[in-house]
């Protein structure tokens, strides 16, 4: 590990360490820092109303900002390690789509709110049944080539987003149910509690630590599959494993926190600039940056009680995109996958 | 990598089998917001003759008990918001949405002293009200509702108003919970006399096709106040002859076809049924549609088509008036097509 690496992620966590105490004071309930790192760190007692927001609001919604904003970075990394495409992201494999028509299915039928595990659960049964549609229909002879799976996920997809569009179409009808599906696929956190932490939680750590033991054929592949294949990489196996454990990251997130864009492509490429293409220190950073990046949007938005209706994937992007740019600016020609 | 490709399945499977068994420990958390299938909440009086402590006992099984009236009510819904202020005292009201302050929202707006708070249905805020009692909507979020319940806040919640008997449903819930049913009652048979006087002035009268339309295209057919509005103030409304039921969205060739004698839109903004009008008057393929030939296109404050309380009376009225001044002009036309061709141009010389 380069000393480079080591400053990077000291400062990255010691950030996200201020931030997410930063964020236990943000809110609309007038509850000072002093306060609540007092109960946080002494146990002093506050008044119930105050325990209750500490408790049951805010302390899962940052770690829920943490973990999906981390999710989300880590399967983007992989993506564009995976496919050599810096374009890659999330939604390439349309698996992200599958996820949101799941979910918008659940908000359709009033199954949403019935019971708070109902729309992760379609939203993962959408991720599933798309990630199988499409590696069924990329699959050549026990083979799985690049270009079919990047058709197979765009067509498949496509066909989520206009199912999608359809539903919304036809929820519209109850006002409160459309509303309520523009705002879930535009992306919040707002209302999330312990129970999402609990699902995506472990799904994060099971997963990272998967897609962290393949560092090196991710590293190996970035070269070419022939390559890969000469120093006796199982190309295929790999691949499948990685797929599978994006795939679940980014139905989880998109399960507890709607549509987020922005985090899943550019935060990968963020981590790049900084570090390189060396999966052992470029997963880990990505993923802390992506968890950074979200926790800063939904900080902003917890800021101000007007803000609440903004999406949050509005925030992410408006915040991403200018740091970006100014990034390539000032390292013109350093992206390379 | 030596991961085995069977372990890496197992493991996914386990966490699949997790979240489902997960979801079927877990407690329902709140209603669902479709009209089908809404589970109401329910008050029972523990002590018989005595009008404290009741018990609320929420859809999804949640039991509370309030010894005393409630002191600190929030309200997270507009229709709360008209209901408390009616039933009551205003001191026992901590919080009202800020929509009562919205002019095209609220119908009672400038009615909520500015010392009530306002709030944004935020769940942060709510719990720092250290409310006794919450009014929530069928539609609030299941997350806010369970946490409410977590901390041993009383939740009560209003109907989908999609007809007047919701309307009432929701009054009597709110009333039973404050004990006051008679002032309940007294509003609910105020809103049932101004209907009843409403339908008699038209009871014998030609009733007009309304159509509810917006530029979007929105409409409502049957299954919705709207509906119900437009019968109550002597029309019919024309999209029930097609079937369709509740807030919909209609293509401009349907609404063209169906042509209403009367159009009705919300008026959301500041002169924008004047704009809406003056779309449909200029251009040339509404022209044969008798409502746009005889500028019969009424624009209503929406806060008077939307508000699910008896004050939607108020827009009752209002659609009311217009449906009479259009079935005077249809009298006066069709008398003059029945008079000889000498007496109505002495008439028109004479006018």
């Amino acid at each position: 590990m380069t000393k480079k690496f080591i400053g990077l992620l000291i400062v990255s966590i010691a950030l996200l360490a201020g931030l997410f105490i930063s964020s236990l004071n943000l809110g609309a309930a007038d509850i000072s820092l002093a306060e609540s790192l007092s109960y946080i760190f002494n146990g002093e007692s506050l008044a119930p109303w105050k325990q209750t927001i500490l408790q049951e609001v805010r302390f899962p919604r940052s770690l829920l900002a943490i973990i999906v904003g981390a999710s989300l970075a880590c399967a983007g990394t992989v993506l564009q390690s995976l496919f050599r495409n810096p374009l890659a992201s999330p939604s390439i494999i349309g698996v992200s789509s599958g996820a949101s028509l799941g979910a918008i299915v659940a908000i359709f039928l009033g199954l949403a709110a019935i019971n708070i595990w109902i729309l992760p659960i379609f939203a993962f049964i959408g991720c599933t049944i798309t990630l199988f549609l499409v590696y069924t229909l990329a699959v050549q002879n026990g083979q799985l080539p690049m270009g079919s799976l990047l058709l197979a996920g765009v067509a498949v997809g496509a066909f989520n987003t206009a199912m999608s569009a359809l539903v919304l179409a036809l929820s519209l009808q109850e006002w409160e149910v459309g509303k309520a599906i523009v705002f879930w696929t535009m992306g919040g956190l707002e209302g999330r509690a312990w129970p999402h932490v609990f699902l995506i939680l472990p799904v994060f750590i099971f997963c990272f630590s998967v897609v962290f033991a393949f560092y090196r054929d991710l590293n190996i592949l970035l070269i070419g599959e022939t390559h890969a294949l000469s120093v006796g990489v199982d190309v295929e196996k790999t691949r499948l494993f990685l797929l599978g454990a994006t795939a679940l990251l980014i139905a989880t997130s998109i399960s507890v926190a709607g549509g987020i864009a922005f985090i899943g492509l550019v935060v990968p490429h963020i981590a790049r600039l900084l570090i390189g293409n060396e999966h052992k220190q470029l997963l880990p950073l990505a993923t802390i940056l992506g968890a950074i990046t979200l926790l800063s949007a939904d900080c902003l938005l917890r800021s101000n009680i007007e803000f609440h209706r903004v999406p949050l994937g509005v925030v992410t992007a408006t915040i991403g995109a200018p740091f970006f740019l100014y990034l390539l600016y000032k390292q013109k020609n350093e992206i390379r996958l | 990598m030596s991961i085995n490709y069977k372990t890496f399945i197992v493991c996914v499977s386990l966490i699949c089998l997790t979240v489902i068994y997960r979801a079927n420990s877990e407690q329902a958390l709140a209603a669902p917001f479709s009209g089908n299938h809404f589970i109401e909440t329910t008050i029972q009086n523990i002590e018989p003759q005595q009008a404290y402590p009741k018990k609320i006992i929420d859809a999804t099984g949640f039991e509370h008990i309030i010894k005393a009236p409630p002191k600190r009510i929030v309200s997270t819904s507009l229709a709360g918001d008209e209901i408390l202020i009616h039933l009551a005292p205003l001191n026992s009201i901590a919080s009202v949405t800020y929509l009562v302050d919205v002019k095209g929202a609220s119908t009672q707006h400038g009615q909520f002293p500015k010392s009530i708070h306002r709030n944004r249905a935020n769940i942060e805020e709510i719990l720092s009200l250290t409310p006794d009692l919450v009014i929530v909507a069928s539609y609030t979020n299941a997350n806010t509702i369970s946490l409410l319940f977590s901390s041993g806040i009383p939740v009560i919640r209003l109907n989908e108003a999609k007809s007047y008997q919701a309307i009432e449903d929701n009054i009597m819930l709110v009333a039973e919970i404050l004990n006051v049913e008679e002032k309940g009652k007294a509003w609910i048979n105020s809103m049932e006399n101004n209907l009843a006087d409403i339908a008699k002035d038209f009871s014998n009268q030609q009733k007009p096709k309304v159509l509810s339309y917006d530029l979007s295209g929105g409409s409502t057919g049957a299954g919705s106040l709207i509906d119900a509005m437009i019968t109550s103030a002597g029309g019919i409304n024309v999209l029930d002859s097609t079937g369709i039921q509740g807030d919909t969205k209609i293509s401009q060739e349907l609404a063209i076809s169906l042509n209403p004698d009367i159009i009705l839109t919300g008026d959301w903004q500041l002169d924008g049924a004047k704009y809406f009008r003056q779309h449909l008057k200029n251009s040339p393929a509404w022209q044969h549609v008798n409502a746009v030939q005889k500028n019969n296109i009424i624009g209503i404050q929406s806060a008077w088509l939307t508000s699910a309380t008896p004050h939607r009376v108020g827009g009752v009225k209002l659609l009311a008036e217009k449906i009479k001044q259009w079935q005077n002009s249809s009298e006066e036309h069709n008398l003059e097509s029945s008079l000889p061709k000498n007496k109505q141009s002495q008439r028109t010389q004479h006018d």
